[in-house]
């Protein structure tokens, strides 16, 4: 796992500098997995307030593990409790928020965010942590609770659902 | 061709407007803070503090009735508290315990106005050297301030300006507060 310089530190990191390190990965893998800003930011913030109020005793360079496994539960939880609303209303479009000098550039260098979006919950969890975090498959193993192989086995999967989505976008 | 090993890149310029900013830290905080009540440190006090109120409460009303005097309703409200992060006791500390170079932020808790610049440790310090304590009657305490430190940790502070309360009573700074009102975000 890439790791910012700081949590090499020996010194336990306090919360300012887990929320400075990591928050806005939090959110926006949340926002990812949830497609909806206001939800990714409850996400965020449920996942800060767990930290503050039930200080875990966390391992040295495994804090960030520890943030993403409980916002990765919690992101779940919401997408299974508004089942009603995908089934009716169909997936939350995922708004893009680029930088202000980025508005208005081609589009299509996002498609990729877009289509790890639309990926079904099981294939984003596995793609946003090994490509985006860079977490070892070791490590996605034991934040989801699952086997090695089976992270494997979604991350080869996911790959090629969006190699399909990609060519769609660009045949259209 | 997929370039999954972009997805960094390309997601810090798709969602650079998504970040988590001090907004969301201080909304973090403040639902920390409701969610972590103060608690008496002894679980056992719970039971027993009611009874010792009433009583004090009951004597105060004596004493008053065979004075002839209007009673005052005895209340523990200048009491300051401090929790740290994950610990559900709080314990009462003086005014003189708080370390102004370790002050990272004021939150008033009425409108969530915020105060975490280089005033902070001028005010801290104005209000260690310049605040005296009052002897008025008891003192209704309607807001409170909560100041965080670099550890997390939270002293919740009950105030009526220019009045605070400490655990070693109340102290009057109107500087104190004539800062805070002028101060900016």
């Amino acid at each position: 796992m890439k790791e910012n310089d700081e949590t090499v530190n020996s010194m336990p990191l306090s919360f300012d500098d887990l929320y400075r390190l990591y928050a806005t990965d939090v959110l926006r893998v949340s926002y990812y997995y949830l497609g909806n800003r206001e939800q990714a930011e409850d996400v965020t913030q449920d996942v800060f307030v767990r930290l503050i109020i039930n200080q875990p005793e966390l391992e040295q360079g495994r804090e960030k593990a520890w943030l993403f496994k409980v916002a990765l539960n919690r992101c779940r939880d919401i997408w299974r409790g508004s089942w009603f609303k995908k089934v009716v209303l169909g997936h939350p479009a995922f708004e893009l928020y680029p930088a202000p000098d980025e508005i208005g550039i081609a589009a299509d260098k996002y498609d990729l965010a877009e289509a790890v979006s639309r990926l079904r919950p099981e294939f984003k969890e596995v793609i946003l942590l090994f490509y985006y975090q860079g977490f070892s498959v070791t490590e996605i193993a034991d934040m989801l609770g699952i086997a090695e192989g089976t992270v494997s086995s979604r991350l080869s999967r996911a790959r090629n659902k969006l190699q399909e989505e990609l060519k769609g976008d660009e045949s259209r | 061709m997929i370039k999954l090993e972009n997805l960094p890149e390309v997601t810090d310029r798709a969602l650079d407007g998504l970040k988590a900013d001090e907004s969301l830290k201080s909304k973090i905080l403040n639902a920390a803070i409701h969610e972590q009540k103060p608690s008496y440190p002894h679980k056992q006090f719970r039971y027993l503090a009611p009874v010792l109120l009433s009583s004090v409460a009951v004597m105060i009303l004596c004493i008053f009735l065979l004075n002839g005097k209007e009673p005052v309703i005895s209340e523990d409200q200048h009491l300051i508290h401090s929790f740290t992060a994950g610990n559900s006791e709080t314990i009462p500390v003086s005014y003189t315990e708080i370390d102004s170079l370790s002050v990272k932020s004021i939150v008033r808790c009425s409108d969530g106005k915020k105060i975490d610049n280089d005033q902070l440790v001028k005010m801290l310090d104005i209000l260690k050297n310049h605040s005296v304590i009052v002897t008025e009657d008891q003192i209704s305490m309607n807001d409170q301030l909560n100041i965080f430190d670099e550890d997390g940790q939270c002293f919740i502070v009950p105030v009526n300006a220019p009045y605070m309360g400490w655990s070693d009573g109340i102290r009057k700074c109107d500087l104190f507060f004539e800062l805070f009102e002028n101060t900016d975000h």
